[in-house]
């Protein structure tokens, strides 16, 4: 037996575990033409230089740092650049919209893109912007504290209205309006406004009630109207100072303007000149409908006169409702001190008869409908996450126009991307009330509830909330909160750490790059399952449904790869630019694929399928080379085998015990023998007889 | 059920009950026997005794021994009985092959041949067997060498479990 089982080992020699692709070889000799990052550091376009070594602070932002530029094509022009960081969205609409648009009482930007910037080792987006002559307001009020009413409208408002219309013509808005982005001289020029998000780096004073009690990174966009309102409270400033109010703080402030007007506020114990009578009462009204837009400003300037009545204090109910041990009249003011007192309010909100209050005291039945519905909506809610979502909902209704507000949080719905990205930079605690905001669906909430909270590009914001909700759930390469992250921030680079420092904001360049850097991550054996880069790439090329290979069902092992769905994630991006070879990255998605061949289990497809691996990654083609392992031939052929394979060999592995056993042996040697012994004895008889019997008869 | 008891009725007392075939097989048998020698059938009756022995002997199944001794018994009784059937049924020739030891010693002996084969022949059947069994092992340990190469060690996962269930 074992002499037999030595024969048997020597006899079938077993099939080659390893076989030589050749991969490593032809990865080791790639090189590609493109230089991730860009080729040139410090350039952009051949044209722009930025001089790292000589920063300028005076222009730096929360956002970016500034240096000193050279405009190659025009040396004379003054310019700086701005170097972004790479971790959050910079206002792209804005910049595409106002590049190279030239209007004198605005800095031009005059050209922005991926820069490798030397003494960072990393490509991250450089503005180059012209830089701004003069000085800047907030200089000049330190010199010369008030400036009369003439001036202020000379050096002040007719400049900014001019650039505010230049960039109405473009459809966007500049978000940055305080005196320390106000440069004066003989043509007062307003400061850039592309780099940081709108409203994050001015006093919150600069800012209307609607934005105001929003976070700072919460304020979205900004529109004509607050972008007005900030000239306004800059014309105040200028003309009388905002020591007194900046005193106050924050939270009393809002009080303030909600209980008595915003008006009210400023002009307490002040008398207005006759002109800026009617400024102020348009500008300094809380109700962005109210507001005076562009042409009302435009009209004024040019010596309109509007008799404008002021606001009158906004005291809404008959009768008040007490909440924390306080009168509240006005359902804005309740609403803010349902935010600031959270807990009080999760605790009381039922017993508070809100909905009778605005039926009763407000005589606004339809609130006290919609109350009562998201109430009911939550109904006896036994979670946490289901009660703060009712009180979203609750302070939604009592203030419209103000931003969504959960415990932690406080913003405009356009702004929940940059505030995401911001989350996710720090790994905020916020992130999961921000993402309760994407998934109970509160843009369309919050946006049903006022027509001011519809215009101004809000319908896409809302369109793109409710597009990405679904992929939240889904926890497949390409999609969850990857993807939202960066469906919500288009211009945000892949924060992939294979690729953050070459700043990628395309899926080509994101190809390209891979594939330039496909030799060190084929040689360090990385890994294709990056979820940044798949979802980069998914939200780029626009990937609305899971990627899923139905040709490897039948390999469960491959079925669900996550590499493999990258890979075909990429493949998907390569077909968008058909002629795109991609030899490097082929090869590293090649090295990566031999060693899933090894799932598959017929040694002699194995083989087959590796040997063919070099030449399918030398067309550079992704596709190609993913046919090397999804092919639902193989996978068929290989699983039915497989199954055939391993009852063939229990068959086999039975009836070798069978033919082992001793008792079987036994049995039928016994039986063999007693029907040789049988056949003998029957034989020797038939002899016998025929002998005796031919003797007999004589024969 | 009725089947059952079909087949609990063939076998009485652990031995295969015998079939009517055979019963008539043995009653034509001795009648023709009674017919043809007619004294000499106490003869042919005693010089078969190994033969009826092995037969209440032999339980098994197959009754190999009970076979292989009556042919063996009878044909060392041949030429006894075709003597007597030659020369008809004379007791002077009846003695004289009853009278004769040498006589028994060959009836006996040849019924003896047929007892020592049902020894002898199941150690050649076992070699034989044995010899058999061991090429079918090689050819399937072959087959298994030959799946295994193909497949990899994971097609005996089931294998080894069953061996292991076997154990």
């Amino acid at each position: 037996m074992a002499l037999a089982s030595q024969m048997t080992d020597a006899d079938i020699p077993l099939i080659e575990e390893h076989v030589e692709t050749g991969l490593e070889s032809l990865l080791d000799s790639y090189r590609s033409t493109y230089v991730p990052g860009g080729e040139k550091q410090d350039d952009l376009m051949g044209r722009f230089t930025l001089y790292p070594g000589r920063p300028l602070p005076e222009f730096d932002n929360s956002y970016a740092k500034a240096y000193e530029a050279r405009d190659d094509f025009n040396a004379q022009r003054a310019i700086y650049a701005l170097v972004c960081d790479n971790s959050m969205p910079v206002r792209s609409q804005a910049i595409n919209d106002m590049a190279t648009v030239v209007q004198q009482n605005l800095v031009t930007l005059l050209g922005s893109g991926t820069v490798n910037c030397s003494h960072l080792h990393e490509a991250r987006h450089v503005m180059f912007l012209e830089r701004p002559r003069g000085v800047r307001l907030s200089e000049i009020m330190q010199k010369q504290p008030r400036l009369h009413e003439h001036k202020v409208i000379d050096y002040v408002l007719a400049p900014a209205l001019k650039a505010l219309q230049a960039m109405r013509e473009k459809k966007t808005s500049h978000g940055h309006i305080h005196p320390n982005n106000l440069f004066i001289s003989d043509t007062p020029q307003l400061g850039e406004c592309y780099s940081a998000p709108c409203g994050t780096q001015a006093h919150y004073l600069y800012e209307p009630l609607e934005r105001l009690m929003a976070d700072p990174l919460g304020r979205g966009e900004a529109n004509e109207k607050s972008d007005i309102y900030a000239l306004g409270i800059l014309a105040f400033e200028l003309m009388y100072g905002l020591d007194k109010v900046k005193a106050i703080p924050r939270e009393t402030f809002i009080e303030r303007i909600i209980d008595q007007g915003t008006y009210h506020v400023f002009a307490t114990n002040r008398e207005f000149s006759d002109t800026f009578q009617d400024f102020f009462r348009g500008i300094l009204n809380e109700n962005p409908s109210e507001r005076w837009g562009l042409e009302q400003l435009a009209q004024w300037i040019g010596g309109k006169r509007f008799n404008m009545i002021a606001p009158s204090a906004p005291k809404e109910a008959s009768r008040p409702l007490v909440f924390v041990g306080q009168d509240f009249f006005s359902r804005r003011m309740l609403a803010y001190s349902f935010h600031t007192h959270w807990r009080e309010a999760l605790k009381d909100i039922k017993n508070l008869k809100v909905d009778r209050w605005c039926e009763m005291s407000l005589h606004r039945p339809e609130l006290g409908e919609k109350l009562d519905r998201s109430m009911r909506f939550a109904g006896h809610a036994s979670t946490d996450a289901q009660l703060n979502d009712m009180l979203t909902r609750v302070i939604t209704i009592l203030d419209p126009t103000g931003p969504l507000r959960s415990h932690a949080l406080s913003m405009r719905p356009d702004a929940i991307g940059p505030v995401l990205a911001d989350v996710m930079r720090h790994n905020g605690q916020e992130l999961t009330q921000l993402l309760s905001f994407i998934e109970n669906d509160f843009g369309s909430f919050w946006s049903e509830q006022a027509d001011a909270n519809k215009g101004d590009g809000m319908s896409m914001v809302i369109w793109r909330l409710q597009r990405v909700k679904p992929y939240l759930k889904s926890k497949a390469m390409g999609f969850g909160l990857e993807r939202i992250y960066y469906d919500l921030n288009p211009s945000l680079c892949c924060q992939s750490p294979t690729l953050k420092q070459y700043h990628i904001t395309s899926a080509l360049d994101a190809l390209k790059a891979l594939d330039a850097l496909a030799p060190q991550l084929g040689a360090a054996d990385t890994s294709f399952a990056d979820r940044h880069i798949a979802a980069f790439v998914a939200s780029k090329i626009d990937v609305a449904k899971e990627i899923r290979i139905h040709d490897l069902e039948s390999v469960p092992t491959l079925a669900g790869n996550p590499e493999l769905i990258v890979m075909k994630l990429l493949a998907k991006a390569q077909q968008k630019t058909p002629r795109l070879q991609l030899v490097g990255l082929c090869t590293w998605a090649g090295m990566r694929i031999e060693k899933m061949i090894d799932e598959i289990h017929n040694r002699i497809i194995r083989k087959r399928l590796k040997l063919q691996l070099k030449k399918l990654a030398q067309t550079g083609n992704l596709y190609e080379v993913l046919t090397a392992i999804v092919n639902t031939d193989v996978s068929s052929r290989d699983h039915d085998g497989f199954a055939k394979a391993i009852a063939l060999h229990q068959i086999n592995h039975d009836r070798i015990d069978r033919l082992n056993n001793e008792e079987l042996l036994d049995y039928k040697s016994k039986r063999a023998g007693g029907k040789m012994a049988m056949i003998i004895s029957y034989a020797a008889l038939t002899i016998t007889s025929y002998i005796t019997l031919t003797n007999m008869f004589g024969i | 059920m009725a089947k059952k008891d079909k087949k609990e009725k063939k076998t009485i007392g652990g031995r295969p009950a015998m079939r009517f075939k055979h019963k008539f097989m043995l009653v034509t048998l001795n009648l023709l026997m009674m017919g043809l020698l007619r004294t000499g059938y106490v003869f042919f009756i005693i010089g078969m005794l190994p033969a009826i022995v092995a037969y209440y002997m032999d339980i098994s199944k197959h009754r190999y021994t009970f076979k292989s001794v009556f042919a063996a018994n009878l044909s060392g009784m041949m030429p006894y009985i075709t003597k007597i059937i030659a020369h008809g049924p004379s007791s002077s020739g009846l003695q004289e092959i009853m009278g004769n030891s040498l006589n028994w010693c060959i009836i006996y002996g040849s019924a003896i041949l047929g007892w020592l084969l049902i020894k002898i022949c199941p150690m050649i059947a076992e070699m034989m067997v044995n010899g058999i069994h061991q090429t079918q092992i090689m050819r399937y340990q072959w087959l298994q060498k030959k799946l295994e190469g193909e497949w990899g060690q994971e097609v005996t996962q089931f294998s080894q479990h069953s061996h292991l269930d076997g154990h």
